[in-house]
């Protein structure tokens, strides 16, 4: 036993723990809980610029920033084709074109993408390639999905001209009316291509 | 033996209140000495930093009281000087005390408790020093982040066990909150740490987790550690029950998952969803605080008859005006970058914060002291200092705030329209900070008298034993002459 | 039932869920920033600082200047200006388009281009001028411009984003404005011997100024025989007595010298903005 308890009168006083009740939780703080939540996922949504690291305040979302940039022409053109390249292209074949290893090819200098057969590039993002094919000497044997058969045709002639001219490529341009000329010539063709199949194109 | 079954052993005794108290005794010494100490400074400091704006001409030609040296050290005084060591102390106690059981280790905790504090003393010296750190909120140098990190860790893994160790096995709702302070801290404390100091992060990203970790510490952990207290000490002064554990565990499980979140601001130089994500939680966070305060007003002590009863009470309100400030300063754009921000920090810092830390020291070191506080009298003093004090601090910064929001909101030819505004309201809140310092030196008082009284009552009979005449000493050991 | 479990889970939980969300998702995406092109250029932005600069940050960082100062600039809004570069050869044609789009520039004023033609307008009203004028042989650029509060003080052309800061450490955006915001403060005032004199005595050069003067970061010594070359030029209160020279430490040298060199006007994807 430890010192004198009588020294300290308020110790013995009046000390015992304190007990918890257990009235149930009013309602009214539940509801008020979920109609804040959604509430603020309302906001965020409008304001939130969704988790985009270009937006910044007091621009909304990317297309919003988009309406700002200084250029026109050929420029906000390409400059569409970088935001659509980023956006769709850039998780597996990387911002700066190089692709990654046992993922996806390179497109800097790659015979592919500045062919001058247009056709060949538009049909691979259209329907997909699968199977064996040869970029810039190296063997690569995967499966691309049809990442541009969603994409309207001014962006999808946007971001191809757009990785014909970055990185060090130069090519001409990519019209939306030839996307549009190729996307009705293959309108019945489902599967992905296979690198022998565009080969033969001519 | 074959046939002694568990049941048929004697139980072992639950150890008495007093020995729980005297095994938590070291190590609150420890912290709660300390602690008085860095509050006396902090006062001091924020009150000399204050002065700048009376006479900037005060402190042109010294270094150290330069506003932008000496009000980092007082914060960091205030916060990790005053603060955490009371909270932990506070933290500690509440488990022991409800679990049961002895405090464990308590050596060990005191040996982190001396690190802790040397760790301040190092860290705000150094800030004084010029070793600032930059980042607002954790000025200290990376030295004595570390010390803090290892102190903290070993008082949150020796508090852990203690809970862990309970013999109690129904957990009162303050124990949650103990637990996920303890567990809270560290965490931020090290990953402020390694990003910040031991493998700087780059550009901007210094700032959102700076950011993280100052919100995550002021708000999450001292309301944790608070809520804590309140949730103990209100009902055991009061006397009546707690009124519902449940919505207590919505307290905690609302706080953690939307308190976390806030901290960042809208419109800053972060990208926009950080700041609009952070701002829907600072308005989400009130959800918390006004279950607490519900909670809580049902079983309010600010009719006892203890001296330490009222500095709960009003702890409540200051921590609801703080986060309200918080979640409508977050949207309105007039109260960015303005005092008004200063006034939510001392509402929640000092009001909230404050008082809890105040009323637990009261509180709890008589009890593992074993010895009265030097006077009673003093402590309702303090009280009305303290709240007088922050009170006068935060309204005029409020007003201030709001002025000078609208001077910059709406630029005219010279800044010093803004300087201007602001000029009268950081005067008026001089008085404010002087108030804290006097109740800082009340603190003083009755802690380091407590300490005085407990030193003596342990040197005095070693004292007199040694200085007996031996006449005595013979008689003591039976022996006649 | 036994709610440690329990307690741990929502505890940890809940705040992991923030150290996602504010911790990690800050680094993926601000700490791994490449260092980004001026738009409409090849230099890389942001540059190192010089030396001495960078010295200076962390003498700011020393002194606290954080405690008053912001550093980063926010805007409301970006508006477009159109504005008339090369008048042609078919003024006439001009000046009916001008008459057309109620523009406040008018015939007298065509002689000392460039005019704004209107200011303050909405994409598509800019669109619209700029068409009105393609045939007439007129040179007119649409530009953009942001706008607010911080922009009227001056206090920079455009907003502050996290590539302002990619080269600096510790990062100090401030969150207090006591005093103005320093984010440009470079551009407004790029003499060093401004800031120098500003630290000694703030009141010789701004007349209201509430700053503490900084007297500590520097000397005061006994000419001898010449005046130093560093010397600061105070005039009035503030000047020292005869013979008494004040002559900046390397401290204040380099403070100076980061001050000078605090400059974000830059136009950049995220901050789009015509460049002067």
């Amino acid at each position: 036993m430890s010192h004198n308890v009588q020294s300290n009168p308020a110790a013995s006083v009046n000390d015992a723990e304190p007990r918890a009740g257990s009235a149930s939780m009013p309602v009214w703080m539940l509801v008020a809980v979920m109609v804040l939540v959604f509430g603020g996922g309302l906001y965020f949504d409008t304001y939130g610029g969704w988790f985009s690291p270009q937006v910044y305040a007091p621009y909304r979302s990317v297309n919003d920033l988009m309406a700002y940039q200084p250029v026109s022409g050929e420029g906000a053109f390409l400059l569409r084709g970088k935001v659509v390249y980023e956006q769709v292209c850039a998780l597996c074949h990387g911002a700066d074109g190089n692709g990654k290893p046992g993922q996806a090819p390179t497109f800097v200098d790659s015979e592919w993408v500045i062919t001058d057969n247009t056709g060949r590039l538009i049909r691979i993002p259209l329907q997909g390639l699968n199977g064996p094919i040869k970029v810039k000497g190296v063997d690569w044997n995967l499966a691309m999905p049809a990442m541009g058969a969603a994409l309207p045709d001014a962006d999808l002639a946007a971001v191809l001209s757009y990785m014909r001219n970055a990185w060090g490529n130069k090519a001409s341009l990519i019209t939306p009316e030839e996307v549009a000329a190729v996307r009705a010539a293959t309108a019945s063709r489902t599967q992905p291509w296979t690198a022998a199949e565009l080969e033969a194109l001519k | 033996m074959s046939d002694t079954s568990v049941t048929s052993q004697p139980p072992i005794p639950l150890p008495s209140q007093g020995e729980i108290d005297a095994s938590c005794r070291l190590p609150i010494l420890t912290l709660f000495t300390g602690a008085a100490l860095w509050l006396l400074l902090g006062a001091i400091g924020a009150m000399l930093a204050s002065m700048n704006f009376h006479n900037p001409q005060m402190f042109a030609d010294n270094m150290w009281f330069s506003y932008g040296r000496i009000l980092p050290a007082a914060k960091t005084w205030l916060v990790y000087g005053f603060g955490l060591p009371a909270m932990f102390g506070i933290a500690l106690w509440i488990a022991a005390r409800l679990g049961k059981t002895l405090l464990s280790n308590s050596g060990a905790i005191m040996v982190a408790a001396k690190l802790w504090h040397l760790g301040v003393f190092i860290g705000s010296f150094g800030i004084l020093c010029g070793a600032n750190s930059g980042h607002e909120g954790f000025e200290m140098p990376s030295y004595a982040a570390y010390m803090l990190l290892i102190a903290s860790v070993m008082i949150s893994y020796f508090g852990l066990l203690t809970i862990h160790q309970r013999n109690e096995t129904e957990m009162y709702p303050s124990l949650w909150f103990v637990i996920a302070g303890l567990l809270w801290f560290p965490w931020i404390l090290s990953t402020a740490t390694i990003l910040l100091h031991v493998s700087p992060v780059r550009g901007l990203a210094q700032f959102a987790i700076a950011s993280w970790y100052v919100n995550n510490l002021q708000l999450v952990t001292f309301a944790l550690f608070g809520m804590a207290a309140g949730l103990y000490f209100m009902p055991k002064l009061s006397g009546k029950q707690l009124h519902s554990k449940y919505l207590a565990f919505f307290s905690l499980a609302t706080l953690v998952l939307f308190g976390s979140w806030s901290g960042l601001t809208l419109g800053g130089p972060l990208p926009k969803w950080m700041g609009s994500l952070s701002s829907v939680a600072a308005v989400f966070v009130i959800i918390p605080v006004l279950a607490h305060f519900d909670n809580t007003r049902r079983s309010c002590c600010i009719k006892s008859s203890a001296a330490e009863a009222k500095f709960f009470s009003l702890s409540i309100p200051m921590l609801l005006l703080s986060v309200l400030l918080a979640a409508v300063g977050a949207f309105v754009a007039q109260t960015h970058f303005t005092l008004m921000r200063t006034a939510q920090s001392v509402l929640l810092l000092q009001g909230f914060m404050g008082l809890i830390a105040l009323g637990g020291i009261y509180h709890i070191l008589p009890k593992v002291t074993d010895i009265k506080l030097p006077s009673t009298k003093l402590v309702r003093l303090h009280f009305w200092c303290a709240v007088l004090g922050v009170l006068f601090i935060a309204l005029p910064f409020i007003f201030g705030g709001w002025k000078q929001g609208g001077q910059l909101l709406h630029p005219s030819g010279s800044f010093a329209e803004v300087s201007k505004v602001v000029l009268m309201h950081i005067r008026m809140a001089s008085l404010g900070e002087l108030l804290w310092v006097l109740g800082s030196l009340l603190l003083a008082l009755n802690v380091f008298g407590t300490a005085y009284q407990w030193v003596r009552g342990i040197i005095r009979p070693v004292v007199v034993e040694g200085t007996s005449t031996v006449a005595s000493q013979l008689e003591k050991a039976g022996v006649k002459a | 039932m036994n709610y440690g479990a329990l307690i741990f889970l929502v505890g940890f939980i809940g705040l992991a869920s923030s150290w996602f969300g504010l911790v990690l998702a800050p680094q993926l995406q601000l700490g791994r920033q490449p260092i980004t092109k001026i738009q409409g250029g090849n230099d890389p932005y942001p540059s190192r600082r010089l030396g001495l600069a960078e010295q200076g940050l962390q003498v700011y960082r020393a002194n606290g200047c954080v405690s008053c100062h912001s550093q980063q600039v926010q805007q409301s809004g970006t508006v477009f200006d159109v504005v008339m570069t090369e008048l042609g050869t078919n003024q006439p044609a001009v000046v009916a388009a001008l008459a057309k789009l109620d523009s406040k520039l008018t015939g007298a004023s065509l002689s000392s281009l460039p005019q704004d033609v209107v200011r303050g307008v909405n994409k598509l009203q800019a669109d619209e001028v700029n068409a009105a004028f393609k045939d007439t042989g007129a040179k007119v650029a649409v530009q953009i411009r942001p706008v607010g509060p911080d922009m009227d003080w001056g206090w920079g052309r455009r907003a502050t984003v996290a590539a302002d800061f990619l080269q600096d450490s510790p990062v100090m955006p401030g969150s207090q404005r006591l005093g103005p915001d320093l984010a440009n403060v470079g551009v407004r005032k790029p003499d060093v011997n401004w800031h120098l004199v500003h630290l000694y005595a703030p009141k010789s050069v701004v007349p209201d100024s509430t700053m503490p003067p900084y007297r500590f970061l520097f000397e005061k010594r006994k000419i001898d025989r010449h005046a130093s070359p560093d010397a600061l030029q105070l005039t009035g209160e503030a000047a020292p007595e005869a013979g008494y020279e004040i002559v900046p430490t390397a401290e204040a040298k380099a403070l100076a010298a980061y001050l000078a060199s605090l400059r974000a006007d830059v136009p950049l994807f995220e901050a789009p903005m015509t460049a002067k």
